[in-house]
């Protein structure tokens, strides 16, 4: 995916670790891609309502509502169930990938992470979506 | 009389006042520091994040060239040269931010910004900082840089490691442990097992998380453990052998179980009927006629696990003739040895006793034979 076709992408970031948070962030900019953040699921879903995205990204472990909780919940919704979600965090059981990937996740990264695996993903995951 | 009540209740509320204040001057500093050390995070991770992350050069992706370190030393420069330029206090602070914010990234980085990092910790001389903590007198001191070391991948470390494995506080030789064996991988675990005095049980756990990942790599190292003078580190060898179920290490743990005696011997036995190597036959039925009964159950155990019917006359002798719990051992085994097995566990009812006939039903009632056959064994 060149440059050109990533410009304007947006793609939101559910991650209530700063550090993780300002990794991919900054890979994401970098790469050329919109960049919205919130620190839990409510506040993802309060981004989605009011913006449209082309990929989120989150973690399952955040507070007042978890990664798993928002999945569900925008898996439920007509407006977003069918915006690609990629799964990044440290959960790393097999079973919990299962689970994961079971509730509508398009990929699962576990961290640690490499920014650049990060980012092959997500641009597989929107070609997949694109065609 | 009233003069000293006054002057003592006077002492008493100026103390209070005196306290009162410390513990607000306190709040006030820690808030004070925790605002600032946030907002230095903040900084810090913004400052690290092009280096870590940033766009890498195609010519120096190779992390083992000189190239390589000379980019990421060039990248870190001017942050570096900032710090350098700061008075003393400051740069002590700004230091120990950037530090801990390296820390935690350790905690999520992989790959080729992991290297990176690796390189950071080198460049900015914080390996430097913790090899000198290694030599700390303060014994907390020492555990922490060998925690550090490990998750700064510091290669440099390794020898000052070995060193602290004989160090007199057993944190510090349990965290120089675990620090040699994440930076150098299974090739330093067989020198570790053989400097390592006795472990406890807490340090045998956070020893298998790494050990257990290494898989069949770890196993030459485990076998070569099992000639430690120490039992505990003989029995986390022969634990560890058991979980990696390679066969590999079978004749070396019938060597080890010919000659340990009761625990070790007992939990060499069980890890051979994991391995379920025929090998292992004879020192198995060996280990049937031990003195101790923990040897006597493990070898009926491990003889199940192997499977193999011409075992099964001598299962049938302790099915008979033997404490409740070989029996019990003995009658679950047979159970297990498909045909022959239950052949044999069935012409035992007669003869049986009591404790032997419950413990044969018991075995074929767990290995779900419907309890219409059961009844016509008892009549």
């Amino acid at each position: 995916m060149s440059l050109f076709e990533v410009m304007h992408q947006k793609i939101l970031v559910v991650e209530d670790d700063p550090s993780v948070q300002s990794v991919v962030c900054f890979k994401l900019k970098s790469s050329g891609f919109d960049v919205i953040k919130a620190e839990n699921g409510e506040e993802a879903l309060e981004q989605l309502n009011k913006t449209r995205v082309d990929l989120v990204l989150v973690d399952l472990m955040m507070p007042v509502m978890s990664g798993k909780e928002f999945l569900v919940t925008i898996k439920k919704r007509a407006r977003m169930k069918d915006i690609p979600v990629i799964i990044l965090t440290g959960k790393t059981l097999e079973k919990e990938v299962i689970e994961g990937l079971a509730l509508g996740a398009d990929d699962y990264i576990k961290k640690p992470f490499s920014p650049a695996e990060l980012m092959a993903r997500i641009h597989n995951v929107l070609s997949r979506v694109r065609h | 009389m009233i003069t000293i009540v006054l002057i003592v209740t006077g002492l008493v509320g100026l103390l209070v006042i005196v306290v009162a204040t410390g513990l607000i001057a306190q709040k006030i500093t820690v808030r004070i520091h925790t605002a600032r050390d946030l907002r230095l995070d903040e900084l810090y991770r913004q400052k690290l994040d092009p280096i870590l992350v940033g766009e890498d050069n195609p010519e120096t992706r190779d992390p083992d060239t000189p190239g390589y370190r000379r980019v990421v030393e060039t990248a870190c420069h001017p942050l570096l040269t900032e710090l350098e330029d700061m008075w003393i206090l400051r740069r002590r602070v700004h230091r120990a931010a950037l530090k801990r914010v390296m820390l935690d990234m350790c905690r999520i980085l992989a790959g080729d910004s992991r290297v990176r990092l690796v390189h950071v910790f080198e460049v900015a001389g914080f390996v430097q900082d913790e090899l000198r903590d290694l030599e700390s007198r303060k014994w907390w001191k020492r555990a922490s840089a060998c925690r550090n070391l490990a998750l700064m991948g510091a290669a440099d470390a390794a020898e000052s490691l070995v060193h602290l494995l004989n160090d007199d506080e057993e944190d510090v030789r349990t965290e120089a442990a675990l620090a040699l064996i994440t930076i150098s991988g299974a090739r330093s675990l067989d020198s570790l097992l053989m400097h390592l005095n006795e472990i406890s049980l807490w340090t045998s756990v956070r020893l298998s998380n790494i050990v257990l990942p290494m898989g069949s790599e770890a196993v030459p190292a485990l076998v070569e453990g099992l000639r430690s003078r120490h039992p505990s580190i003989q029995r986390f060898c022969v634990e560890m052998l058991g979980e990696i179920e390679d066969v590999t290490a079978c004749n070396p743990l019938i060597r080890f179980s010919r000659k340990a005696t009761g625990e070790l011997r007992s939990k060499a036995l069980l890890t051979l009927g994991k391995l379920g190597s025929e090998k292992a036959k004879r020192v198995l039925l060996d280990g049937l006629e031990d003195s101790v009964e923990s040897t006597r159950v493990s070898a009926a155990v491990a003889l199940g696990r192997l499977g193999s019917p011409d075992t099964a006359p001598f299962l049938s002798d302790h099915l008979l003739h033997d404490t409740v719990s070989v029996r019990l051992a003995a009658g679950r085994s047979l159970a297990m040895i498909h045909r022959e097995g239950r052949r044999i566990l069935a012409q035992s009812y007669r003869p049986a006793d009591a404790i032997g006939r419950r413990v044969i039903l018991q075995s074929l009632d767990e290995l779900g034979v419907p309890e219409k056959k059961l009844r016509e064994f008892e009549r």
